[in-house]
């Protein structure tokens, strides 16, 4: 007997779906942002929160001016830096109300004040460009790819690269 | 040599020292003794003054006071700064250590810790580096070996 028009049917959908190609890659989470007119990323994995950077922030005395002072999240001190200066852009006009990222990396965890936050996205591995000749100088030892980001390019910074760097007493 | 469970039920005898714009923190033991000056000319000679060693830009001309301050050889030495003076003990999880950026990046040596105090984060300075920071700027007076009475 031969099978009814259901049976031929599930049969060729379940074909179908066995033809279908894994097409899935690696991805990358990120955490777009800008710092002036530029924009820039970290790999989400190394943000471990998003604060909104209303947060009260105590000034510390006998710091370097990029550290801004402390916030207390829910019991946990943070430090709150500006990456302006080790990444040789011009400050920011206003740069105590922008949100703050929680980055953790490189045995270091602070607190990171930015412009704007832009997105929290996942893209595929392939949409990271490699960093072209062009980049400024002073990005280049921070910068570890290219991406595009609504027509604008994107600088994924090197958060390992970034705290190292700060740790040692630059920017 | 105390357990952590000792330690966390400890209180901490502490001094606030309130200035214009900041309040600063330092630990009691340190403290021997402070005065209330009329008016400038009654400073020893021998008070270091504390615009000297604090990298906190201006300070009100209100309440001058002097602080006797111990050190580890067992002398004295005094702090003057216009300010306000506040004794407090605070349990041990109020004490916080500085974030370790911030261990590696100061300018300030004498920058210990945190203290949390009515809702605010306040700077723990250690007294023993004031001295040594005073001594270094030419106070040779913070180095006096007499002891306290």
């Amino acid at each position: 007997m031969s099978n009814s028009p259901v049976d031929e049917l599930l049969a060729l959908k379940r074909e179908a779906a066995n033809e279908i190609v894994d097409v899935d890659e690696p991805g990358v989470k990120l955490v777009v942002f800008a710092l002036g007119e530029r924009y820039f990323a970290f790999r989400g994995k190394f943000i471990q929160e998003i604060l909104p950077g209303s947060e009260t922030l105590f000034y510390v005395p006998g710091m370097p001016a990029s550290i801004q002072g402390v916030i207390n999240v829910r019991g946990d001190i943070a430090s709150v830096i500006l990456l302006q200066e080790l990444l040789q852009l011009q400050a920011s006009r206003d740069n105590q109300q922008g949100p703050i990222l929680l980055g953790h990396a490189s045995g270091m965890h602070t607190g990171i004040r930015v412009d704007e936050l832009l997105d929290v996205m996942d893209l595929p591995m392939s949409s990271l460009k490699p960093v072209p000749d062009s980049l400024p100088e002073s990005l280049k030892p921070y910068v570890a790819a290219l991406l595009d980001f609504k027509g604008k390019a994107v600088a994924l910074l090197d958060i390992e690269k970034v705290f190292q760097d700060y740790q040692e007493g630059l920017g | 040599m105390k357990s952590p469970a000792e330690l966390d039920r400890l209180q901490l005898s502490l001094v606030v020292v309130h200035l214009a714009h900041l309040s600063l923190v330092l630990d009691a033991t340190w403290v021997a003794g402070c005065q209330t000056l009329k008016q400038a000319s009654d400073l020893p000679a021998t008070a270091v003054p504390a615009a000297a060693l604090w990298p906190i830009g201006e300070q009100s001309r209100e309440s001058l006071r002097l602080l006797t301050l111990k050190t580890p050889e067992g002398g004295s030495w005094q702090l003057a700064f216009y300010g306000q003076l506040e004794f407090i003990q605070l349990p041990a999880q109020d004490l916080h250590p500085l974030p370790a950026l911030m261990q590696r990046r100061k300018t300030w040596p004498a920058v210990k810790a945190l203290i949390s105090h009515q809702g605010c984060l306040r700077v723990l300075l250690d007294v023993p580096t004031l001295q040594q920071q005073a001594l270094e700027a030419g106070y040779s007076q913070a180095n006096s070996r007499s002891q306290l009475v």
